[in-house]
């Protein structure tokens, strides 16, 4: 958002040795397009290029909770990634092999349209790996799927139901 | 707020294909980051 070019935030770039691609929108046109009225902005786009969620203002990496909710996006299986998800994929995310073990099996469950038996196969991988984050976020998925995919992924939920153990 | 048209993108709508200069000035496309989720983060120096 640098109308002056690119001599000013590549200070910045260089400084901090960031991998991403960094664009200069000197007339603000992404901003513009997207009702943006200050930065900065966070959008998460998906494979399709689907917006999936937007914070318009005061996205800030620095705050654990913004951190947490740009990693959960960048590393969680989508629903809709469920049937694709790699089994070098799902080794990196579950530690305990049993826990991955219920995992497959759910995710084997589900594709044949057998949800609540794969619900219960999570269960079983969040009864062995009870912080597993990945695990439980399929059933919650499942369960309320307006927390995730209809309006905005609601952060502040997942957490409560980390802490509460759901 | 329910005066307010909904003329920009909004979630749940395609990211419009926008071209923008990377910082060494070679043209990019956000359409070209489909395929693989993705964060745009919007930024300024000052």
């Amino acid at each position: 958002m640098d109308a002056q070019g690119p001599a000013l935030p590549t200070r910045y770039t260089e400084k901090a040795n960031t991998t991403f691609t960094t664009v200069v929108d000197a007339e603000n046109r992404i901003g513009g397009a997207l009702g943006c009225k200050a930065i900065p902005n966070a959008v998460f786009v998906d494979e399709q290029g689907t917006v999936r969620y937007i914070k318009r203002g005061g996205f800030d990496v620095h705050k654990p909770e913004h951190l947490a909710l740009a990693e959960s996006w960048a590393t969680t299986p989508s629903l809709d990634e469920l049937s694709t998800l790699s089994a070098a994929e799902a080794e990196r995310v579950i530690k305990h092999p049993e826990a991955l073990e219920h995992f497959r099996r759910g995710l084997t469950l589900y594709q044949d349209g057998k949800v609540d038996e794969a619900m219960a196969a999570w269960r079983e991988g969040v009864a062995i790996e009870p912080d597993n984050f990945n695990i439980r976020k399929q059933i919650w998925a499942i369960e309320n799927p307006d927390k995730f995919y209809d309006d905005k992924v609601d952060y502040a939920w997942q957490r409560e139901q980390m802490e509460k153990g759901a | 707020m329910a005066t307010q048209p909904a003329a920009y993108v909004d979630v749940g709508d395609q990211l419009p294909d926008i071209t923008l200069p990377s910082l060494n000035g070679e043209p990019v496309s956000l359409a070209s980051f489909r395929g693989k989720k993705h964060i745009l983060f919007m930024w300024a120096s000052w």
